[in-house]
């Protein structure tokens, strides 16, 4: 499996995080294919954000390796990640920027060519419909109209990995409809796919395949029939979500729940 | 490193920062503001002084004879008290009583009229000082603060006065100190009186020519030297303003750029980037040094600005004292840059950052504040502690005082720290915990002793190591000048400062001995090598460099005296000249020292000890031979892997050195050409220089083929 899994845009062998004594990731595997969404779903403090970060390269794991495009990340953090495109709710924009210096700006660390560059920024403000405030300061933009721009940037170099976490997270209905169909798009050009929610219906909606992780692990993975199958004949995704995280009610409150 | 992303960073930050009103206030509108406003202030509390001083009587030296009518006009104003003759020189009151003495002129037609604000002419001026030696006595007097001002009342005063002619006079006071400034406004007041009166006395008597009139020409001179007065109110208060206002735009920018990018939730976007720690850090520590020196340049413009439109004639300042004080705000600006990146990295968010930043901040508000303390001067010791030595250059500069061994050393040890600061820098943001702010990465966790097993000390280590030991140093110092048993001291100094810091180094961090002082043994060809270099390496790199840099006499003298101990016998002398640096300095330049730089390559640690031993040996004269020696005992270091062969050099080099100074044997006297080694002398030493370099060369390579 793992000689298959390889040629994956997107492979985690193992990972490990480890903050202080805390085991933040307990040996975590998993792999996207391309033209693959995989979807990651955990209760809070599951390790998913802590995963995400690794599979990024913007964590190093403590033991574990994560390949991309075939690449090993810890041996070549540059190439790695200029094959991935990585936004979370961390990943915020300069408030003195607008959209576009901020594209200029990544687009140049990622040392893509002016012309390719100021080619790629007019597609993608076409693309995300960011014509009406491309050149404001990010600053004085909406939380909608600055997750587009955040997923622009994510875009930009154009990744054949998308790693994001919880992309629609504090959206408004239909800014999160929008955000969904642009991933679909990608989906459609054949980029891998991985991004955490805690909305069910977006993960059925979007997902190929689903893993659920608890405790810094991956407890089960596959699309949502498998899922539900596995889990006891869970009726739904959520039903099959409880089924793994759930073991006592205590313990969930310790979690913290699932929202 | 890739330079390019780098300047992109670079570029991106300075952008932000243009466009961040916070920055641009502190970086321009602030300094703008200050230095005008601390100019008025000062004029401001001068003058309220006034009320105090009119209470004050003005004691005042008559060095001649006055006229009853000019005397009666002083005594006039009850505050002014004549004492004739009161502290002159005999030889000056011989001198003024002969009339050997010409008086100075009074100001050319054209410049201003004597004033309260603007006085006389500059006592300092050249081309007007044939009263030197009364201007010399009269500082003397003055300054010791038993009278406010001398009257000199010239040869022949009162018989040109009464007969109707010029009488001259010549008032001699310190405007630095209020009550001399104010007691020659006193007199001046009372010489006008009395001219006054003379003038009518006169006109109402005789018709005469137009001349006549003048009747008294009264010349003020001010015996403060010229850059004491600009000096005093400069050197005191300047460099701890400039330190501090330059500082200042870059702690605002490093405390946004690290602390704030991950309270605004952009540092992470950043780390998805394809760009390594390095660049980030550069670019970074670029925009906050870029944005600091153009703080200092706009504090220094506008100083001198302000010195020119609002302090002019009292405060003149020449232009290369300003370009020089700027010149040395850059390696202060480049450590506090660096510095205040890493610090601020660990806080959470802005306010956090400035809770952490000001601890950095407070020590260099009270450093700078030491410089205004009198006596505070740059030494040998001062220009060893970070900050204070570039307030205390800038406040040299501007008493114009400045000695190029002590700026050689100033810049020398600011560029360590400054680059121990970035190294510290560069570390931090190699740490993922810090740069995410997880909350983990504390500073008590990234400063946490970690003991290694075995091997050598780190690089970061090593340099922070060679700075702490001339701190050490500094402090040490200050006890030793009571010490006057010199060959304790000296041997205290080498075993102090050269041999127990790097022992107790290695026994906190668990860093191998063995390897660290590369405790070797070496093979007998190598011994001889190094047996050739010590008998030749010391005659020829003086014959070089004493060309190349004269040594002067007094120096040399010095130097001499210094190093033969208040006549200690020959083997006490070969002891603690020539064996305790043999092994003491060599353990810790070519142990310590070098065995650290080795890790980023054997040209960094050839260069870099090098440059540290001729820096250790505290002057500039000093600084190209023993650098020389450093390299070419490096040299054997790094080839024999042994610290031996440097015991060896360094012993006979030394030994040498004592025997001649010891014994002077009087050959040597004959063969010395104007106190230099001969050319052919030079040439023999510097072949059996190379003769023994080749023989330590070798082991080395024999040692590879055994292995």
């Amino acid at each position: 499996m793992m000689e298959t899994s390889k040629k994956n845009p997107l492979v985690a062998e193992g990972l490990v995080k480890q903050f202080g004594d805390k085991m933040a990731v307990a040996g975590l595997d998993l792999d996207v294919g391309a033209g693959e969404v995989v979807g990651l779903l955990g209760p809070n403090g599951a390790g998913k954000t802590t995963a995400l970060r690794m599979l990024a390269g913007i964590l190093c794991p403590t033991k574990g390796r994560v390949f991309v495009g075939g690449v090993d990340l810890s041996e070549k953090p540059l190439e790695g990640k200029s094959m991935i495109g990585f936004l979370s709710g961390d990943t915020q924009l300069y408030q003195r920027l607008s959209p576009r210096e901020t594209f200029l700006y990544f687009g140049r660390l990622h040392s893509l060519s002016e012309s390719h560059l100021a080619a790629r920024i007019d597609t993608l403000v076409k693309d995300l419909e960011m014509q009406s405030f491309v050149d404001r300061p990010c600053g004085t933009l909406s939380t909608g109209q600055k997750q587009r721009a955040n997923i622009a940037r994510a875009f930009l170099h154009d990744p054949s990995v998308l790693i994001l976490d919880e992309p629609t997270n504090a959206l408004d209905v239909l800014s999160g409809r929008f955000i969904v169909e642009s991933i679909r798009k990608q989906r459609a050009a054949g980029r891998a796919i991985l991004f955490s929610t805690h909305i069910m219906s977006e993960a059925e909606y979007l997902c190929d395949r689903i893993a659920f992780i608890h405790e810094g692990r991956v407890v089960d993975v596959g699309d949502v029939s498998m899922l539900c199958a596995r889990a006891g004949g869970a009726k739904n995704l959520t039903d099959a979500f409880l089924y793994h995280v759930e073991p006592s009610p205590s313990s969930l409150l310790e979690a913290g729940g699932v929202s | 490193m890739r330079l390019s992303i780098a300047l992109v960073v670079f570029r991106k930050e300075m952008l932000e920062t243009l466009r961040d009103k916070r920055t641009l206030v502190s970086l321009v509108l602030l300094p703008m503001l200050l230095y005008p406003l601390f100019a008025l202030l000062i004029s401001r509390l001068a003058d309220s002084d006034m009320q105090d001083l009119e209470s004050r009587h003005s004691r005042v030296a008559v060095w001649g004879t006055l006229t009853p009518d000019v005397e009666a006009a002083l005594s006039e104003n009850k505050k002014i008290e004549l004492f004739p003759w009161q502290g002159v020189p005999n030889a000056l009151r011989e001198s003024l009583e002969k009339g050997s003495i010409t008086p100075p002129e009074p100001p050319p037609i054209g410049e201003p009229e004597p004033s309260a604000k603007k006085k006389g002419v500059t006592a300092t001026a050249k081309e007007n000082r044939p009263d030197e030696q009364v201007i010399l006595a009269a500082r003397d007097i003055v300054a010791a603060r038993g009278i406010e001002a001398v009257i000199v009342p010239y040869h022949g005063f009162s018989e040109a006065v009464g007969q109707g002619g010029l009488g001259r006079i010549g008032i001699y006071y310190d405007s630095v100190w209020l009550d001399s400034d104010f007691a020659e406004t006193r007199i001046t007041n009372a010489l006008a009186r009395a001219r006054e009166r003379l003038l009518v006395t006169r006109e109402g008597g005789r018709g005469l020519p137009s001349g006549f009139t003048t009747g008294i020409s009264a010349t003020s001179r001010n015996v403060a030297p010229d850059e004491r007065r600009v000096g005093k109110f400069l050197g005191t208060i300047m460099p701890m303003m400039l330190i501090l206002m330059s500082l200042l735009g870059g702690f605002l920018r490093a405390a946004d750029m690290t602390a704030g990018e991950k309270e605004r939730g952009t540092m992470q976007t950043l780390l998805c980037a394809p760009l390594l720690p390095i660049e980030i850090i550069t670019g970074k520590f670029l925009t906050v040094f870029v944005v600091s020196l153009l703080t200092a340049l706009i504090n220094v413009v506008s100083l001198a600005l302000t010195l020119r439109r609002l302090l002019p004639g009292e405060l003149d300042v020449p232009m290369s004292v300003h370009v020089l004080t700027f010149a040395l705000l850059v390696p202060v600006t480049f450590l506090f840059s660096a510095l205040f990146l890493a610090v601020a990295a660990f806080a959470r968010d802005f306010k956090d950052a400035q809770n952490l930043l000001t601890p950095v901040y407070l020590p260099v508000m009270l450093l700078s504040m030491l410089t205004s303390l009198p006596g505070m001067e740059l030494s040998a010791a001062t220009s060893v502690v970070p900050m204070l030595n570039v307030a205390l250059l800038i406040k040299a500069v501007y008493l114009g005082d400045v000695s190029a061994d002590l700026v050689l050393f100033t810049l020398g040890s600011s560029t360590i720290y400054a680059a121990l600061a970035l190294i510290f820098a560069a570390r931090v943001f190699e740490r993922e915990d810090i740069l995410l702010g997880s909350g983990r990465g504390s500073i008590r966790e990234f400063l946490t002793w970690k003991r290694q097993k075995g091997g050598t000390p780190s690089l970061g280590l090593t340099v922070f190591g060679f700075a702490a030991i001339l701190v050490l140093t500094f402090y040490a110092s200050i006890f030793a000048e009571k010490t006057t048993n010199k060959t304790a001291l000296l041997l205290g100094t080498q075993i102090g400062f050269m041999l127990l810091p790097p022992v107790v180094v290695l026994l906190l961090t668990g860093a191998s001995f063995r390897e660290t002082f590369a405790l070797q043994t070496v093979r007998a060809r190598a011994l001889f090598g190094a047996v050739l270099i010590g008998l030749s390496g010391g005659a020829a790199v003086s014959a070089l460099a004493m060309r190349l840099v004269p040594v002067p006499q007094a120096f040399a003298e010095k130097l001499e005296q210094a190093l033969m101990l208040d006549g200690q016998s020959f083997w006490v002398l070969l002891l603690a000249v020539a064996l305790a640096p043999a092994i003491c300095e060599e353990v810790l330049f070519r142990g310590f020292l070098f065995s650290g730089l080795l890790r980023a390559g054997p040209v960094v640690a050839l260069v870099g000890s090098s440059l540290m031993f001729g820096l250790a040996h505290g002057s500039i004269y000093r600084l190209v031979p023993t650098a020389t020696l450093g390299l070419i005992i490096g040299f054997a270091r790094w080839k024999t892997g042994s610290i031996v062969p440097g015991v060896v050099i360094h012993f006979i080099n030394n030994a040498i050195g004592v025997t001649v100074l010891y014994s002077k044997p009087a050959w040597l006297e004959k063969t010395l050409v104007a106190n230099q080694i001969p050319v052919w002398l030079g040439v023999v030493a510097a072949a059996v220089l190379v003769a023994g370099l080749v023989l330590v060369r070798e082991p080395m390579e024999a040692r590879r083929k055994e292995a």
